[in-house]
């Protein structure tokens, strides 16, 4: 019986895995040995916590929000700064431009380490909204946080992240 | 891939090109940490140890000597001034023992 539990919630493994370890990704500037312990750590809670999972809600919705939670544990016993100075900071590309074209690898780490600049629960909410494309509701679903609260949120990140990713922009503005 | 200039289409560039991260090795990973589930229910458990408990006493009882054993217990009991004293510190030592060692497991 166990061993049947085990196999269908490998499925459900099998199937979110790689959306979930990707958003922790971005989430841990790139950290991919963090991001898939955390990813495991939200698998595992989820299935302790199965019989607490309503049906009318995504699965997906659900295991996101154990994953915030795991998320901010994490970085709340790492002694992580809430609020980042981010004036003086700009993230240079990771690998150098060959005629124009950018490697979609350098993308996605440039943009991890960008939003590791952003408070963790701005950051969530960015990347719930302009990568998962979820939305405001789904996002104060998952994070138990007020409208008001993710609106700013993705208001202020869109400023923050057009400062922190202004190489992107280099070629268009010259 | 080429530069952008919109935060919105720098998101949608990389939702686009988004690698599918293998699941090989992570699932077993996830399963290896899965805990084991209860071959038995805590009831059923609870219900064979009180079964097993009767049954051993059952077979046990004709073939304990509890006569013998009453016989060698003293009628009447007497404690000395020191023997008291002695008694008592080992009893406050236990104590505190048991007071410290449980303020350390939970820090």
């Amino acid at each position: 019986m166990a061993s049947h539990c085990h196999d269908s919630f490998s499925t459900l493994v099998e199937r979110h895995q790689s959306d979930l370890r990707y958003s922790l990704r971005q989430m841990t500037g790139w950290d991919e040995a963090l991001a898939d312990d955390l990813a495991q750590e939200t698998f595992i809670k989820a299935f302790q916590a199965m019989a607490s999972y309503k049906a009318d809600a995504k699965f997906s919705t659900w295991l996101y929000r154990i994953a915030y939670n795991q998320l901010t544990s994490h970085f709340r016993l790492a002694r992580n700064r809430e609020i980042t100075g981010v004036d003086d900071i700009v993230i240079n590309t990771t690998e150098p431009a060959v005629n124009g074209e950018f490697s979609e690898q350098a993308l996605h780490r440039d943009l991890a380490r960008a939003m590791e600049q952003l408070p963790t629960q701005q950051r969530m909410v960015i990347h719930l909204y302009l990568h998962r494309q979820l939305t405001h509701q789904e996002i104060c679903t998952i994070m138990q946080i007020p409208l008001g609260t993710v609106k700013t949120c993705i208001s202020r990140g869109r400023a923050q992240l057009r400062d922190l990713l202004s190489s992107w922009y280099e070629e268009d503005q010259a | 891939m080429t530069k952008t200039t919109d935060i919105d289409n720098l998101f949608a560039q990389a939702r686009n090109s988004e690698p599918y991260l293998s699941s090989q090795g992570f699932v077993a990973g996830v399963k290896a940490g899965l805990p084991v589930g209860r071959r038995v229910s805590v009831g059923q458990e609870t219900a064979i140890t009180i079964a097993a408990t009767v049954l051993g006493a059952a077979v046990a009882f004709p073939l304990f000597p509890a006569d013998e054993i009453f016989a060698l217990m003293p009628s009447s009991f007497s404690i000395t001034p020191v023997g008291m004293l002695t008694a008592s510190g080992l009893l406050s030592g236990l104590i505190y023992w048991l007071a410290e060692h449980s303020t350390s497991s939970k820090l």
